[in-house]
Formats: structure tokens, sequence, C-alpha cells
């Protein structure tokens, strides 16, 4: 009898506690699943921000889901037209990428920071331009230096290049290498586990033609 | 037994299936009814919730039970909690969030101050517009005349703001008064800054009611902020019709430390050689600079910071004697020479940190020495100083001038929530004057007249608290209290100042002070029983601020008092006013590529002080003054031109042949036009990156004409003192310069300052 109550209650255990790990990668791939559904808006990036940060209050030890908050956050700033709110948006992004503990920092994180960091330009190109743009470059250097296979590190690349007037030693051509580069490393990118990120390949395939 | 248990695990499984989801809903409003878009309600220790849409309305479903809480936040607003039951019916929970007050949507005090920084939001110009503008020869106080309320008294050393005299506006680095501002110059030339702009990354220009934090300005402060760290190490060269200068600067490995060293030599003897000026140069302006910086981060928010100037200034003129003139064969049969020779020696040392619960430290210590060595000589058309009578006590002066000043300043600043925060402090000055006068009639005997020292520890205790109410209204009050022990005086002088932000871009704000000047040395040697100076300043301003255009408009009214009057024993009998209407407006967007502005000053403004007989327009107030200044960059061709027109109506002047009261000062001089414009090409050389730069001053070569000069005798008999006009040395400057820098690419920089 005991024995029994011992088995039904661990077996409630392991089935609470395997709830949970589920719980937590079906909540995942939902909100995925709607950031990869966001239309081009703040809103909708805003809405996937807001999920992301709702599981990552509630799983405090995940770094996957604050990585994500970022990122939507990212993306709404890049669509937010009213450049006085684009840093405050940044900022939020910024503590999500600092929250996220030293040990689990890698290759991904590093390319989120930055990407944060390029956003930055956006509100005021002339004259954050040099210094934005400097320490998103580190930053790259530094995820390239953990992981050189990373699509991300020579999309985001690509980008600052193609927004860099060639005086300053960017333009279409330096861009065009980059993408290429990018694009023929998403070719071969297989993300460890399901949640791990992918997003950048359409992109990076788009910039290539308009770079040709 | 074994059938309850069955029953209950049945029951749990049952529960759990049965366990209806609980639809909650509602509005997210901020506190004046206006609905929030992007809010973020969750559920707080589960992943469920939503977001607020368009209409503020938010609604999602969950598995949940029982008490739990419902959490909404909101960039910029407080975020609040609720606690609620969920049982199965729909619930409705709506949320009024208030909106914090926050440094991106705060309105800042903007009555009587100018500021260019690239750090801080809603700054009139970015810190390299200082030497991007034409015709500020690089001085940073050459770029502040371009905006409303200064004077284009080029003739006269010093910054003239609203009625004021360029000694009372005093310049303040790292928080800590500079005494010796300016270099050393000659009477009716002028005088630059001493300091390069390019070791400050913020300038505030306060052309009234300043923070408490300053005194002994009694019209304007210049406030300046040197650079912290620099980005990489890199080494700079120089090379222009002025002279010749290098610096390197070294950032460590870590990034924690940075020091430079720079040496700058200017000689205009190549230059007075090749064009000519209309006074002769014995030995044209020739400086030696040392500039030194240390830099280093002590902790995470602690930095501190050094930065050494060293200079010494020759400059030898000899000019016409006014009062030699030969009016049978009209000449001049005497010259007077005047020399001076400068020894400037400057430090300053800073100390800044964050501490926990919003507290900061700002400690600045500096120290600087100044020796002036004026010889003024009659002399004849054999160069030998004059024995003529008319000339005795006066054919050879010999004035030694010496100040050294220590200064030391501390200021606590503790933010409480909501953008509130307190700062007090205080301010300890050592200042010690030496004037040394003899007359040195012929070489072998010298008569000494004066040998004067004066002595002042002054000490300043002040306190200031920021005033957020709304991210609309705001407000700062302050008060400083000043004893010097020269003058053996207290003085207390209050500070107020508010803000209110209207809908879109616009703001009001006001400000209130009181402002107390220590009288200037000159007057002091001869009497030390004299009171403080003393002005008030009221200020009204508007500032519409729409993206890239900045429209601000401004009126003020000033009293006077207590000023020096020295006809005869110098005396606080002196008054006046100043009152008058500013515009500035500044525009990056309505022409393509072209950044421009334009300011203009109207004031009306009457002194009673110095040696004037009655209360009259200052001689060096013009009623108008206007700038216009544009910056155009061709980023595919990397060159730039940049231009500045300015406009200053007549200055009266004191003409000696209408003393009488009912005349007196009622000539003013012709009006005064200027236009600079400089252009810039840009590049790379072997890794170097290099700016060349021609600039020319007054190219269409308009007569200048700052005031006059009279003979002191009316040598001819016509019952007329000779007039000679105080003009500048020639019509026209040019400069010609390259710019050399490697290891850091200033490109951007460059381009930047251009647009």
């Amino acid at each position: 009898m005991k024995k029994l109550i011992l088995s039904l209650s661990l077996c409630l255990i392991t089935f609470i506690g395997f709830s949970q790990s589920e719980n937590y990668v079906k909540g995942m791939k939902g909100m995925l699943v709607r950031l990869e559904a966001a239309q081009m808006n703040p809103l909708s990036y805003q809405e996937a921000a807001n999920g992301f940060s709702r599981i990552a209050a509630a799983e405090t030890k995940e770094w996957l889901p604050k990585y994500y908050a970022a990122y939507s956050l990212i993306m709404q700033a890049l669509f937010t037209k009213e450049k006085e709110t684009i840093d405050p948006i940044l900022d939020r992004a910024d503590n999500y990428l600092s929250e996220i503990s030293e040990s689990v920092s890698n290759d991904e994180v590093m390319c989120l920071q930055a990407f944060s960091k390029s956003t930055r330009i956006g509100v005021d190109p002339m004259n954050r331009g040099m210094k934005f743009g400097g320490e998103s470059a580190k930053y790259l250097a530094q995820a390239k230096a953990m992981n050189p296979n990373n699509p991300r590190i020579y999309f985001l690349q690509g980008q600052s290049a193609f927004y860099t007037p060639e005086q300053f030693g960017g333009g279409k051509k330096v861009a065009l290498g980059l993408f290429q580069t990018s694009v023929d490393k998403f070719g071969s990118f297989k993300p460890k586990s399901e949640l791990m990120p992918t997003w950048g390949k359409e992109a990076a395939v788009k910039m290539l033609e308009e770079c040709k | 037994m074994m059938k309850q248990i069955q029953l209950a695990v049945l029951l749990i499984f049952i529960g759990m299936l049965v366990n209806a989801q609980t639809k909650v809903s509602g509005i997210v409003t901020d506190t004046k009814g206006e609905t929030l878009i992007g809010v973020n309600i969750s559920l707080l220790n589960s992943y469920d919730g939503a977001t607020s849409k368009l209409n503020g309305d938010y609604s999602f479903e969950t598995f949940e039970q029982d008490s739990v809480t419902l959490k909404a936040s909101y960039t910029g607003y407080s975020t609040q909690e609720k606690r609620v039951k969920l049982e199965g019916k729909e619930l409705i929970v709506n949320f009024e969030l208030k909106e914090k007050v926050s440094d991106l949507k705060a309105v800042v005090i903007s009555a009587g101050s100018f500021e260019a920084s690239d750090e801080k939001k809603g700054t009139v110009l970015k810190a390299l517009d200082i030497v991007t503008t034409a015709g500020s020869s690089g001085d940073t106080y050459g770029a502040l005349k371009t905006l409303p309320g200064t004077q284009q008294t080029n003739d006269r050393e010093g910054l003239f703001v609203r009625g004021g005299t360029g000694a009372e506006t005093q310049t303040f680095i790292d928080g800590t008064w500079v005494k010796n501002a300016f270099s050393a110059s000659i009477p009716d030339l002028g005088a630059r800054g001493r300091f390069n702009p390019f070791i400050f990354k913020g300038t505030v220009f306060s052309a009234g009611g300043y923070s408490a934090l300053y005194g002994q300005a009694l019209s304007s402060a210049v406030i300046l902020e040197t650079i912290d760290l620099p980005e990489r190490s890199s080494a700079n060269f120089n090379l222009s019709s002025v002279g010749i200068g290098g610096s390197i600067q070294t950032l460590s490995k870590n990034k924690k430390e940075s020091f430079g060293v720079g040496y700058n030599y200017v000689n205009l003897t190549p230059y007075f050689a090749l064009i000519k000026q209309n006074i002769d140069y014995k030995t044209a302006p020739t400086v030696h600079q040392i500039d030194l910086n240390y830099r280093a981060k002590i902790s995470q928010s602690g930095i501190i910071k050094f930065y050494g100037y060293l200079n010494n200034t020759k400059i030898n003129i000899e000019r016409a004697n006014v009062d030699s003139r030969d009016y049978d064969n009209p000449k001049f049969e005497y010259n007077d020479e005047f020399s001076v020779k400068n020894n400037n020696v400057y430090g300053n040392l800073s100390y800044k940190d964050y501490f926990k619960k919003g507290w900061k430290l700002n400690i600045g210590l500096s120290a600087s020495y100044n020796h002036d060595d004026i010889n003024t000589k009659v002399l004849n058309e054999s160069n030998q100083v004059v024995s003529d009578s008319n000339f005795a006590n006066r054919n050879w002066l010999n004035i030694e001038n010496g100040n050294s000043q220590i200064t030391t300043k501390l200021v606590i600043e503790k933010s409480l929530n909501n953008l509130n925060a307190i700062r007090f402090g205080a301010e300890y000055i050592y200042g010690g004057d030496h004037n040394f006068v003899q007359l040195k009639s012929d070489s072998l005997q010298s008569i000494t007249f004066t040998d004067k020292r004066l002595v002042d520890n002054f000490t300043s205790l002040f306190a200031e608290t920021d005033i957020y109410i709304t991210n609309e209204i705001a407000g700062k009050v302050g008060v400083r209290g000043e004893y010097s022990s020269l003058l053996n005086q207290f003085n207390i002088a209050p500070r107020v100042s508010a803000a209110y932000k209207l809908k879109r871009a616009g703001q009001f704000s006001i400000a209130y002070g009181m402002f107390y000047q220590k009288p200037e040395q000159r007057y002091l040697l001869q009497n030390q029983n004299l009171q403080y100076m003393r002005a008030d300043h009221y200020i009204i301003n508007y500032q519409y601020q729409p993206k890239d255009r900045l429209l601000r408009l401004e009126a003020y009214y000033k009293n006077y008092d207590q000023l020096i009057k020295s006809n005869g024993i110098p005396n606080n009998n002196g008054l006046g006013y100043a009152r008058g209407i500013e515009l500035f407006y500044r525009d990056k967007k309505s022409i393509k590529g072209i950044d421009f502005w334009i300011s203009y000053s109207f004031i009306d403004s009457k002194r009673d002080f110095s040696n004037y007989i009655k209360l009259v327009q200052p001689d060096f107030v013009a009623n108008h003054v206007g700038s216009f200044v544009f910056k155009k960059f061709w980023t595919k061709y990397m060159f730039g031109i940049n231009g500045t027109y300015t406009y200053s109506s007549g200055r009266p002047y004191i003409n000696a042949n209408k003393l009488e009261s009912s005349n007196f000062m009622s000539d003013r001089t012709i009006d005064y036009h200027n236009f600079s414009i400089s252009a810039n090409y840009l590049k790379t050389i072997k890794k170097a990156f290099t700016v060349f730069v021609l600039s020319i001053n007054n190219p269409f070569g308009f007569k200048q004409v700052y005031g006059n000069n009279f003979a002191s005798k009316d040598l001819n008999g016509d019952g007329l003192l000779y007039k000679q006009a105080i003009t500048p040395t020639a019509r026209q400057f040019v400069f010609i310069g390259m710019f050399m820098s490697w290891g850091i690419d200033r490109t951007q920089e460059a381009i930047d300052g251009n647009l």
C-alpha cells in the first residue's frame, strides 16, 4: 500500500517535473511561432517581447527567454519610427542581455549585443556612427572568436558595411562578400537544439540580392 | 483504502482536466485616461498574459486558479500589481498606470543656457560645432560669439554678455573656476581663450540665471567639461600658417588609464612678413605651449582626470603715439611700444564617482599661476626712450602682474526617486595677487610707483535641489553663501528656476537669480574697502524643438548694483540695467545637407560705472547683434565649407571732445559686418587621417571699427583732440593648416561637425 502511494507520488512528481520542462519547451515554441509570424511593425514585436519576458520572469535560470526578449525588443526598436523612444527600448534589450550571466555568454549573445549597438546608430547616424559602430564591431569580433561558423556574425557585419559609405571602408561591394559568407554559413548551419536561434537567413539572402 | 486512493487520484486528474480556463480581460489607461498600447500584462509565476492592443484592451485565458497576482508593466510607467481570484468566471481587470518622471521625457530647464554636448539630450550644439564654426578660429569663445546674448567685442579680452563686461563672464573647468582663461593680450587687440576646444566634451554657455554651484560671475558662466578616456591611442601633428605642433595620446591595454602630452609652437613672424599689418610687430605673437593629461578609471564608476597646461607668450608691438602728432607735417613723431611676456601654468585634478543608494561625489582641485611682464615705452625715431617732458612719468613703465590661485571644490549629490536630487557642497579659493609698477625714466634709475599684494581666502557653501513634479513640470531651487576675507563680507545668493513642457515639442522656462562678484583686482589694489558687485537676473524662455530644428526665444531683465566707479578712488556707487530679447533658430532639415543657425539679440542697457559720468549705454554694448552660421559637407568629395556672417550695430565710445554731460558717449562707431569662410578637405595620407583647412576672415574687406582713441592734448590748437580709430591690425586674416592624426580615424567626427 505504502509502496503504491510512494510510486504514485513519485509518478506525480516526475509528471510535474516533466510537465514543467515540457511546459517550458511548449511555451517557448509557441512564442517562437508568434515571433516568426510577427509583422513588420513595432507592436507585434513588442507582443513577442512581452511574451518572452513573461517566460523569462518564470524561468529565471533559462537564458533563451531573455535572449529572445532582447531580440524581440531590438526588432521592435528597428521598426519604431519615433526616434526618441528607441533608446529606452534598447536599454531594456541590453538589460536582458546583461542578465544572461557570463557563464552562458556565447557567440549568439555577443551577436545580439552587437545588433543592439548597431541599432542605436539609427537614432542619430551622424553623431553615433563612430561610437556605436565601433562597439558593435567589437562584439562581433568577440562572437567570431567564440564561433567563426555563426552565420549571424557575417550578416550583421554585412549590414553595417551596407550602411557605411564607401569612403569609410563600407559600401555594397564589401557588404556583398559578407552577405555571401553569411548565406554560405547558413547553408551548413544546424541549431544545437530546437529552441536555439535561427534568425537572419532570409534577411541575408534578401540583402545579398540587393547588393548584386 | 485502495479504492479511496484510486478515487482521490482520479479526482485529481479529473480536477486537472475539468479545471476550466478563466478569461481575463480589461483596459489599460494612464492617469489621464488615455489608452496605453503595448503594456505587458502578466500572471505572476506563469507564462500567461497578454499585451494591450491599439485601443488599450487586452485579454487572455489561463488554467491558473485561486488567488493570483496580475501585473501590468510598461516602459516609462510605474508597474502595477493586482491580486485577483480566478474562479472560472470571466474576469475584468482594468489598469491605470502612472507615468514615471524619466530622464528622457522630463522637461529640461533651458532659461539662460546653451549647451554643447554629444551625450545629453536636447542640446543646442554638438561638441564639434565649437571648432567647425567659421570665424571661431578654433577658439571656444569665438564660437560662443555666434550665440545670442554676446557682443562682438573683438578688441577686448573676455566674453561680453547681456550688458556685462568681459570680467563678468567666468570660466569653469570640471567644476572649478579658472582665473586666467584668456591668453596674454595687447590693448585694443582682443585675446583668445587659452584652452584647446578639443579637450572638452561638453560646453555650457549660460547667459544668466545659472546654478548655485557657480559663483563670482556677475553676468555669465562658461562651464567646460574635459573628455574622459580616449577610445584608442593616437598621435597628431599639425602645421599651419601660424605654427607647428604635435601630440601623443596613449591608452593602456586594459583601457583603464591614458596619458597624453602635446606641444605647440605659434609664431606669426612669417605670416606678418607676408601680409602687412597696420601696426609694427617687433615680436610677432610667439607662443610655446605644453598640454598634459592623465585619466584613469579607478573603479567601476570612478574616474580621476588631470589636465596640465604650461604657456609662454611673447608679443612686442609698436604703434603711433597719438599725443605726438606733428600737424605741420602730418605724421607721428613718437611711437608707443608695448611688450608683454606672459607665463602661465594651470593644473586641474578632478575625481568623480557614484556610490550606492544614489550618492555621487565630485571633487575638484585646481592651481594656477600667471605672470605678466609688461613694458610700455614712448620711443623716438631712433628707437630710444624719449625724454620729452610731455611724457614724463610714462615714457617707460614696467608693470609686473602676478597671480596665483588654489581652488578646491566638493560637490555631493544624492539622487532621490523620480529624478529628484539634492546637491550640496563647498568651495575654497586661495587667491594671491601681486602688482608691481616702476618708472624706468632712464635705465640707470628707476622709481617704484606701486608694489602691492592682495590675498583673499574665499569660501562658499551651496545647496541646490532638483524638483520634478511630473515629466512636464520641473524646478530647481538653490542658494549660495560666500565669504571673502579680503572684503570681510558675506553674501547670500538665492537662485530659482522652473520649466513647463507644453504639448508637442514646446516648453517655457523661467529663472531668477542673485549674483555677486568681487571687484576686479585693479580696483582692489587701489581700495580694499569695497563691496561685492551685485546683479539680479530675471529670464523667461520659450523653446520649440521638433526634430532637427530648434527655436528659442528669450527675454530678460537684469539689474546691476554696487558696480565700481573709478573716477577718483574706486567706490561701489555704480549701477545699471540691461534688458533684451533674443532669438535663436537652428535648422538641419529645411535645406538638404545644410545645417545653419541664426541668432539675433536686441539689448537696451545703461550703466553708470567705471569712468562714466552718468547713466549711459556702455561702450561694449551694441543694440542689435546678429549671426548667421552655415555648414555644408559633400561626403562624396570629402570636402566641406563653413561660413559665418556677423552683424553688430555701432557701439558708443567716449568722445574726448564731447565730455559734457549732455553729449557724453552719444557718438556711435560705424556698424560692424564680418564674414568668415572656411573650407576643409579630408584625405588619408599613408594611414594618417589628414584635414586641410583654409579659412579667410573678412574676405570682402569690410571696414571694422571698434572704437576710438583720443590724444590727451590739443596739439594744433584747433580745440579738438586728435581721434584715431581702433581697428583690427589687418582687414583680412588667412589661415592655412594641415592636421594629421594616426591611430584614430577622425573622418566621421570631422564630417559630423560639418554637417
